[in-house]
């Protein structure tokens, strides 16, 4: 019972925050269209530079909300009042899988919503009637990205090291999953690494399926992440002693 | 008079140092208890095992019969904790603040609505219930803490120094709460390292240092201990260099500080050496401006068992 109390404490801090709000809701789209813009003369025939940043920008999203777990876990005008639920009956696995949970379930219904505002509102192609699985690619995507958010809270233990070390490897995964540039295309250790990386399975997944209407890779994509998701809970789990941070 | 917190043998340690070392306390219902000890004594980790939030490395805890092991929820449920930190939400109101927290223990509904309401009266920001507390003072902000630790009306309270860092208005605010609270039957144990607060509301009072209790009485008993000390004063016209050795050789002079225009100077009274003092001052060419006693105090208590101040 009190899971869901804390855990509706922690979807309203998140609303409450502008700044959570703004990098979850607008900044997917100023991301789109600023990248769209600038590399427009690069793209033609039946792919423009917004369709194809659509997609790697939602990836990117998915993946940098793990920053905002950071912020709904340690930020400092909440962490204190979270890190006192230590002194509740409320069990260690509620107070970090809520604010894993707020997150992934905000940040799901808000790139969905923009997912569909892209389609059917600026005109960009996502797979037409498949964008569907689109959306819940980038779901799955989202609670992986939450899941090592959390992880990475829960290993760094404060908001100065979790602040500074979740972007660093937010956006080594992106880079080596080739959502901007192309690593996977370059040759040794870069393409061996690419190869393991989840959001080169997206990226690729999403692609085949808007443009080919081509599901190989798809479930095995979101097997991957669920289970990656699941070990990064598996590791809050055991790691995280609320007695460290009060 | 009915035990409520049993510990015995507590030993805490991180790493090589040893934060608690084998304490024992009963603590009975309604008493206030006093937890006095300098910065470092083990008064946070032995309320942070209270609280369940340590496990003991040795010994154990009984709080109303539950043990803080095996019954931590059911102990939760019945203790108030008021952190040392301010661990409140800056971004709602108060009066959502302490709804949160009362929530928590089950509370809904009207009971809900009545408690925070009574918690809020209790440390005086129900007037303020609906602004939020970035815009608080400091004190206030040490007294919505204490609402969100109370509002479930708990049968114990533990506070951990719940006053460090308010000014002197806001913590005679607090003091008058905790006698509120005492009037009540709660039962409450109160750290802190200002002996004077500790003074003024604690029926008996534990005095740590270095992990260990070393006494335990009411504030009469204590004293009575050094009873014949008294601590002479002096404030001087302007700073001064002299040796506090002159000072030392009168006879029955215990301990002579020194701090700018103020030489305190700590002597049995029974040795009447208030004249030869001010005489040895006078000699070292100091110009005394004023003189104030006081006779023994927690402070001297602590000084005689350790050697230093509550406040080193």
């Amino acid at each position: 019972m009190n899971f869901l109390k804390v855990f509706k404490f922690d979807f309203m801090n998140i609303i409450r925050n502008p700044m959570l709000l703004s990098i979850n809701t607008i900044f997917p789209l100023v991301l789109l269209g600023a990248f769209g813009l600038v590399s427009s003369g690069n793209f033609s025939g039946d792919i423009s530079s917004y369709d194809y940043y659509a997609v790697t920008g939602m990836v990117l999203s998915g993946m940098l909300v793990s920053m905002t777990v950071t912020n709904t876990f340690m930020e400092e005008k909440v962490k204190r009042g979270n890190f006192r639920l230590a002194y509740f009956p409320v069990s260690k696995t509620t107070m970090y899988l809520s604010k894993l949970l707020s997150t992934f379930i905000f940040a799901s219904i808000s790139y969905s919503l923009i997912i569909l505002a892209v389609q059917y509102v600026f005109g960009c192609f996502l797979g037409g009637n498949n964008i569907f699985y689109f959306i819940i690619l980038i779901i799955v995507l989202t609670f992986f990205g939450c899941s090592m958010g959390t992880m990475l809270c829960c290993l760094l233990k404060s908001e100065e090291k979790a602040n500074a070390i979740t972007p660093i490897v937010s956006l080594l995964f992106v880079i080596f999953g080739s959502v901007f540039i192309p690593v996977g295309h370059l040759r040794g250790i870069f393409r061996s690494i690419a190869a393991f990386t989840p959001l080169k399975w997206v990226t690729e997944s999403a692609f085949r399926v808007i443009y080919n209407q081509d599901f190989s890779t798809y479930f095995y994509t979101l097997f991957g992440l669920v289970v990656l998701s699941l070990a990064c809970i598996f590791v809050s789990q055991i790691i995280y002693r609320p007695e460290d941070y009060v | 008079m009915k035990t409520v917190i049993t510990a015995k043998e507590l030993e805490k340690s991180y790493g090589q140092r040893k934060a608690v070392n084998g304490i024992s306390f009963d603590i009975f219902e309604g008493e206030v208890i006093g937890l006095l000890g300098p910065n470092g004594a083990g008064k946070s980790t032995t309320i942070n095992m209270l609280a369940t939030l340590l496990h003991p490395d040795k010994g154990s805890i009984r709080v109303l019969n539950y043990d803080s092991k095996k019954d931590k929820n059911m102990l939760k449920k019945n203790i108030g904790i008021i952190p040392q930190d301010l661990a409140i939400y800056e971004e709602i109101s108060a009066e959502k603040n302490v709804r949160f927290f009362g929530s928590l223990h089950g509370l809904g509904g009207e009971k809900l609505n009545q408690y925070v309401r009574d918690a809020l009266e209790l440390v005086s920001l129900y007037d303020r219930k609906d602004d939020k507390p970035k815009g608080f003072s400091g004190g206030m902000k040490r007294r919505l803490n204490i609402a969100c630790g109370i509002v479930h009306k708990p049968k114990i309270i533990i506070m951990d120094e719940p006053t460090v860092g308010i000014d002197p208005q806001s913590r005679n605010h607090i003091l008058q709460s905790i006698n509120v609270l005492k009037r009540q039957g709660v039962t409450l144990i109160y750290s802190t390292h200002y002996m004077e607060e500790v003074e003024a509301v604690a029926d008996r009072i534990l005095i740590m240092n270095d992990g260990v209790i070393i006494a335990e009485g009411t504030k009469e008993s204590l004293t009575k201990q050094v009873d014949d000390q008294i601590t002479y004063t002096f404030h001087l016209e302007q700073g001064v260099n002299f040796m506090e050795d002159a000072l030392y050789q009168i006879e029955g002079v215990l301990d002579v500080s020194v701090a700018d225009n103020l030489i305190n100077v700590t002597s049995e009274q029974s040795s009447n050496n208030l004249n030869a003092i001010i005489s040895a001052l006078l000699q070292n060419d100091c110009v005394l401006e004023s003189m104030t006693s006081q006779k023994a105090s927690l402070e001297t208590v602590f000084l005689e068992l350790t050697g230093r101040t509550l406040r080193d």
